[in-house]
């Protein structure tokens, strides 16, 4: 289908010459003050804005500001047409979100080809933001319903991807022999590459579960595939990953440089401490810890990004406070994810950004 | 902003770094500090962290690569003057005991005489 754009302009004469260079490619809508550029705009959704500054009613700044505030017409590009040729009005132009910026009086060809190779670049965008959704839609398949959890327990779990794809997964499941299995992981980075990578380290945990294999075993092999596919490139996973087996009432955990996890048995909460080093970077003999479990318990697990994170005054959380504010949610009888989803809302409602994904998962025994 | 300075003196190369060493500067960081290293003969890399104000996990991936490289070479390499929230940050990740770590100078010569650079 042909692309369109809105011409907006207060002078016939430059609309008249405006629809004579586009109308061959393009189908055209005008507009003859900011007003009617907004109704249009709104109306028809055009692919791109040629935008006069200097117009009555509404000027082209306004216009621009406007089109910004609405979410559904923020992206489509906006550039500038304008006698005002100042270096200031074009810097002003760009900070106010033009895409580009055309000088009156206006050259036909150089017009063609500023609206052509934005255009383009829209449409770079568009693709490049396809293909991210699917990797992301992909990757949400691959986290467990809550819902699902082995019989015995109950979930709860927090998955905020700070753009659309994620280098964090969670994931649980019974084993052949019967055993709570239950893991979260956090690659380095995050967009579409750490998504490539938690892919793959997803599946060689799953596979674990395929051939029954220990729990040191199977992050032996996700350790020694990572270092194969990744070493040297700063890229690395970690991971902690708990074994539960009922019979025995043993806890059997592998913390591979992760933030040590809580765990509450009873009345007392402690933390899953390292048992071996982050993923992907060299060999190593992987370890892991055991701790009997005679009552009911709960296991939290969570990723670097709910304790790193800014709020308007640029403080950050941090490991230590973090895990305290959940330790004591659990002494107090709480749900320390009910408290951590408070203090995100909170944080954000105060102007914090999220800066890396954010997730948690809380089992506990019924 | 984050600052590399670097300096040689007897064949130790030590690079400061300062500001955050984070997801949005250590790709250029690498970059800058690998560069540093080629264009210098040494025999003992000195990261000094003592200016930096965020550590995060993209930042330790382009710490560790940096020091595997480097000690494939044959390099000595330390870790100087963390900052108490940039330490911790290893411990978090058990790093702290895959980086030699020295909190001044006497201990980075200390270091430095084993090896007889």
């Amino acid at each position: 289908m042909q692309q369109s754009i809105l011409i907006v302009d207060d002078q016939d004469l430059n609309r008249r010459i405006l629809e004579a260079a586009f109308q061959q490619e393009y189908r055209l809508h005008f507009a003859a003050d900011g007003e009617e550029a907004l109704q249009s705009v709104r109306e028809h959704r055009p692919d791109l804005v040629l935008l006069d500054i200097m117009m009555p009613r509404l000027d082209g700044w306004d216009v621009c500001a406007s089109m910004q505030q609405e979410p559904e017409l923020a992206d489509i590009p906006v550039i500038f047409i304008s006698a005002l040729n100042r270096a200031e009005d074009k810097v002003r132009a760009f900070s106010s979100g033009a895409a580009d910026y055309i000088s009156k009086p206006i050259s036909i060809p150089e017009a063609r080809a500023r609206v052509r190779r934005v255009l383009e670049l829209k449409q770079s965008y568009a693709r490049i933001s396809r293909e991210v959704d699917l990797v992301a839609g992909l990757q949400a398949r691959l986290l467990p319903q809550v819902g699902q959890v082995p019989h015995g327990f109950r979930a709860d779990a927090l998955y905020l991807p700070s753009g659309k794809a994620s280098g964090d997964f969670y994931d649980f499941f019974t084993t052949p022999s019967g055993r709570l299995r239950a893991v979260i992981a956090d690659v380095s980075g995050h967009g579409a590459g750490a998504a490539f990578l938690m892919g793959i380290a997803r599946s060689l945990f799953r596979t674990g579960r395929e051939l029954d294999l220990p729990l040191t075993q199977t992050v032996k092999i996700i350790n020694d595939q990572l270092v194969e596919a990744i070493r040297d490139t700063g890229d690395f996973l970690t991971l902690l990953a708990v074994e539960y087996d009922a019979a025995s009432k043993t806890l059997e955990y592998v913390n591979a440089g992760h933030s040590p996890a809580l765990l509450r048995h009873g009345e007392t909460v402690s933390r899953m401490e390292h048992t071996a080093t982050v993923l992907g970077f060299f060999d190593q003999d992987i370890r892991s810890e055991q701790r009997v479990v005679s009552e009911g318990f709960s296991l939290f697990l969570f990723t670097d990004g709910c304790y790193e994170w800014r709020d308007s005054q640029g403080q950050m959380p941090g490991y230590d406070h973090f895990v305290d504010m959940m330790r004591n949610a659990f002494l107090s009888g709480e749900s320390p994810m009910s408290d951590l989803r408070l203090s995100l809302n909170e944080a954000q409602a105060g102007g914090a950004e999220l800066r890396d994904d954010v997730t948690a998962l809380l089992l506990s025994t019924t | 902003m984050t600052n590399v300075k670097t300096s040689t003196v007897d064949g130790k190369l030590t690079i400061a770094l300062s500001g955050e060493l984070s997801y949005d500067t250590a790709e250029r960081i690498q970059e800058a500090v690998s560069k540093a290293c080629a264009d210098t003969r040494h025999r003992a890399l000195v990261v000094d962290l003592s200016g930096v104000t965020l550590l995060d996990s993209s930042g330790i991936g382009a710490l560790v690569s940096l020091f595997n490289a480097e000690q494939r070479n044959g390099t000595l390499c330390l870790l100087a003057r963390p900052t108490p929230e940039v330490m911790r940050t290893l411990e978090l990740v058990n790093l702290d005991k895959f980086f030699r770590i020295v909190q001044n100078d006497g201990e980075t010569e200390l270091f430095l005489s084993e090896v007889d650079i």
